[in-house]
């Protein structure tokens, strides 16, 4: 057992280091090509010009990611526990596919980013609207994969936990919980880089602060170098908080 | 439309009740909503310029008509041409970078790595480069196509059964030959579902730039007509942009249907 | 055991009137949406925020940038915060649609705003923006003052294109000719890039016909009604400061710079963009004192509007602002 974890371990960390090796060879291309073709910085920045930037307009870039992070954090959990219940409910009943389901998804039809500026009217420019679209928006894949989750379990084991005298609630928290799980962390972690995307879209209609602000503002002032450093942020932002999440499920589910 | 004929990958309810039901029930739903929004509006006296009512934003379907067509078209024809752009590009490199097998294993992680990586995000940079018009929504919606595609294509190019390769060879068949009619088929399933993955995005993208800097699009309409306090078009045109979605997602799914008729013999 | 109830009763009330006390004594909070971010077109409020103005009346305001006229005054009516500095015609359009909002004092009365081009662009007249490309920013006033301009000339819109772009490309569109030109006004076009070296020029709205009161402050009637004084006090507090704007432009900008250190413009800059853009237009037209707009300026508001911004007006001109919040003694023009 434990070879084959660490095995499983040791093919996931090849797979980062691939990936870091790969990412680290398309920057070094990168960099070259401006070098060389003496690309302006009006137009393509180099790496080493941008991400020296996150260190040195550090105090713009940092305040701005906390409070961008914060809303994206909330929004995450505001659409994620509704959706949980919810989608477990249409799991079981199948009134509420019939009913509800359609309904949600016609509801998910509609772009959450052509919300904001009427959430931005309505509750003006704080975190409120970039919280609710990103929860609009979260809610939805989660909830597809609640779905699945609990319509995955095989029957034979729900027959097996039953003739064991196991009742309702026991046979939803030891057995559908948990092999609904995988399926719903997998959803979140994809759902989290979603919120991340929306909320900073949010912030280029309508705030005055965040990185999206920053971006928008540093793209318009053709401080590439800046845009670069604090889309590169965000980017990072997005993976570490995916990473949060798969960590939160590897612990969950030993 | 005999039933049973249309394969759109959703197990159909071949009865007549049963699909009259599926489709009847959640149109209820939909008018019984809009029903009580029109009347909780005028009990509790919302007022219109706040929240517009059912009555008013779906009057201006008749009203505004051609300005809500002008801009839905606009934003469209950016989708189409960005879904042609994008996918070829998606299907060809990724008929590359699985035909020269040495780039495939590291070049594919970094692929799928970039695909997860926010790119929405970079809209302003797209409008910086490009100024205000179709070119930088069509750079950015291409961009957000290609991803999908491309991965899901490498998916497919790569699923093919070895042996049929022995199969073809020793028919003579040239490469464009195999490709054609062996690589391509068979890779077409995953294709679509990378398109498909794609329209969900394509519509965000094209709006976030609108938002960003446009002169026309449906994007262009939601922010004038807040500008101008005008709620209930406002409504219209998010209304007309989920329609655009469902929209194109029906067009993708009849290409399915249109290029790969032996789906419809699968069981 | 008589003693301690006493004693803790006596302890009771006395803390419960401590509390009383030091509430009464606590500022009241306000919330102010300003139209845009931060410039020299607000400087009044930033100026009477430094001075103390706001706590000498007991007021602890909070001051929130905005990003457009247009959706600070939905916000306003959205009840979201206390007070609004809005557009003037934004506001009064909002009102005919039924928004419950009412001005109560005109800050800014004169319109400063205009088309900022490079002066090798040749703009004299509106029709010289035939075929021309035109960037605005999304829920900003400029946009029904230009749609009015073009109205008022007889010029189709359909003849000019109007990009929507956010404010803060502006500048680099003209400087790269990828705009003719671009609707804001001096302080955040042409004085910026007169300081940058561009050959600019602006066309004003107002030499176009298009004279209205410009920039208010709005807030929701049941606000008003619910605390008059505070409102009173608050506009008290912002007219000395919009006053001590036109004397004392050095300490304004000052000001401004304290509170929005993030403002990347020198100090000269600002000060030019608040003496020549913003602080002629604080009085205008035979105004009775800062922050009340004539008879004629609103009159003519309501004109420019019904004629050119296809206005049809539901609620009376004289309902939709009121003096009974304005101090009985205006700070005097200067």
């Amino acid at each position: 057992m434990q070879n084959t974890e660490a095995r499983i371990r040791s093919s996931q960390m090849r797979r980062v280091f691939d990936v870091a090796v790969w990412f680290a060879a398309l920057l070094a291309v990168w960099q070259g090509f401006v070098a060389f073709d003496h690309v302006s910085d009006l137009i393509l920045p180099a790496p080493s010009d941008f991400l020296a930037r996150i260190v040195t307009s550090g105090d713009r870039i940092f305040p701005q990611a906390l409070s961008t992070t914060e809303l994206v954090i909330v929004g995450f959990l505001a659409g994620a526990v509704p959706a949980l219940p919810l989608g477990f409910l249409i799991a079981s009943s199948p009134l509420m596919q019939r009913t509800l389901y359609p309904f949600l998804v016609f509801l998910n039809v509609i772009p959450k980013i052509a919300l904001v500026p009427l959430l931005l009217v309505w509750f003006g420019f704080g975190g409120v609207p970039k919280v609710i679209v990103a929860a609009l928006l979260v809610f939805f894949p989660i909830m597809v994969d609640t779905i699945s989750g609990f319509q995955s379990a095989d029957p034979r084991l729900l027959y097996i936990s039953r003739s064991m005298g196991a009742s309702k609630l026991q046979t939803l928290w030891y057995v559908r919980l948990p092999l609904a799980m995988p399926h719903i962390f997998s959803g979140m972690k994809i759902a989290m880089v979603l919120a991340v995307t929306v909320v900073i879209v949010a912030e280029f209609v309508g705030s005055n602060d965040g990185l999206g602000y920053l971006i928008l503002r540093a793209t318009a002032n053709h401080d590439l170098s800046l845009s670069f450093a604090a889309l590169f942020v965000a980017a990072f932002i997005g993976l570490v908080l995916s990473f949060v999440v798969g960590l939160i499920e590897r612990l969950t589910l030993p | 439309m005999k039933p049973g004929t249309w394969r759109t990958g959703v197990p159909i309810d071949l009865s007549l009740d049963g699909r009259v039901l599926k489709l009847v029930l959640p149109v209820l739903t939909l008018l019984a909503t809009l029903l009580a929004w029109e009347l909780a509006e005028i009990y509790f006296q919302i007022p219109s310029y706040l929240v517009p009512r059912p009555s008013e934003f779906l009057a201006r379907f008749y009203t505004d008509f051609p300005e809500l067509w002008h801009h839905a078209s606009a934003t469209g024809t950016v989708i189409v041409l960005a879904f042609a752009i994008g996918g070829a590009v998606g299907v060809a490199l990724a008929y590359l970078i699985v035909t020269f097998r040495s780039l495939e294993d590291g070049a594919y992680q970094l692929i799928v790595f970039l695909q997860i990586v926010p790119k929405t995000i970079t809209a302003p940079l797209f409008v910086t480069w490009f100024g205000v018009g179709m070119t930088p929504k069509l750079a950015m919606t291409a961009f957000i196509t290609f991803f999908p595609v491309l991965v899901d294509s490498m998916t497919g190019f790569r699923s093919i059964d070895q042996r049929l390769y022995y199969l073809s060879r020793s028919m003579g068949a040239s490469w464009w030959q195999t490709f054609i009619h062996l690589q391509f088929p068979a890779a077409l399933p995953h294709i679509f579902s990378g398109l498909k993955i794609a329209t969900v995005y394509a519509v965000t993208a094209v709006i976030v730039v609108e938002f960003v800097g446009s002169s026309e699009g449906l994007g262009y309409l939601i922010v004038q007509a807040v500008g101008t306090m005008d709620m209930s078009l406002m409504f219209a045109a998010i209304l007309t942009t989920s329609l655009l979605g469902l929209f194109f997602n029906l067009l993708v799914t009849s290409l399915e249907y249109v290029l790969m008729p032996w789906l419809k013999y699968r069981t | 055991m008589l003693k301690t109830r006493n004693f803790w009763v006596t302890f009771g009330i006395g803390a419960a009137l401590i509390a009383g006390v030091a509430q009464a004594h606590a500022d009241d909070k306000m919330t102010l949406t300003l139209n845009f971010l931060a410039q020299p077109a607000q400087a009044g409020f930033f100026l009477a925020k430094e001075k103390g103005y706001y706590k000498d009346v007991g007021i602890d305001l909070t001051i929130i940038e905005g990003k457009g006229s247009s959706t600070t005054a939905q916000i306003t009516a959205a009840g979201q915060n206390d007070v609004g500095f809005v557009n003037g015609s934004i506001v009064l359009s909002f009102i005919n649609k039924g928004a419950p909002l009412k001005i109560i004092a005109e800050p800014i009365q004169g319109n400063f705003m205009s088309l900022g081009f490079l002066t090798s662009t040749n703009i004299k007249k509106p029709d010289d923006l035939i075929g021309k490309t035109i960037a605005v920013c999304p829920g900003c006033a400029q946009i029904p003052m230009l749609k009015a301009m073009l109205a008022k000339a007889n010029i189709p819109e359909s003849k000019v294109k109007i990009i929507n772009v956010d404010q803060s490309a502006h500048v680099s569109m003209l400087e790269e000719h990828k705009i003719d030109a671009a609707a804001g006004d001096p302080n955040s076009v042409s004085i910026e890039m007169a300081h940058r070296g561009d050959k600019v020029s602006d066309m004003f709205f107002q030499d176009w016909g298009i004279k209205l009161v410009n920039f208010v402050l709005a807030a929701r009637d049941d606000k008003l009604k619910a605390n008059p004084d505070l409102y009173k006090r608050f506009v008290a507090a912002s007219l000395r400061g919009w006053h001590d704007v036109m004397t004392h432009q050095d300490e304004a900008i000052a000001a401004l710079q304290h509170q929005y250190p993030e403002i990347k413009l020198d100090h000269a800059t600002l000060l030019t963009q608040l003496k020549v853009g913003i602080a002629p237009f604080i009085c205008v037209n035979d105004s009775p004192g800062v922050g009340k707009a004539s008879k004629a300026m609103w009159e003519s508001t309501y004109d420019v509007m019904e004629k050119y911004m296809g206005f049809k007006p539901t609620v009376k001109l004289a309902d939709t602002y009121t003096d009974e919040y304005l101090p009985a003694t205006l700070p005097a023009c200067h």
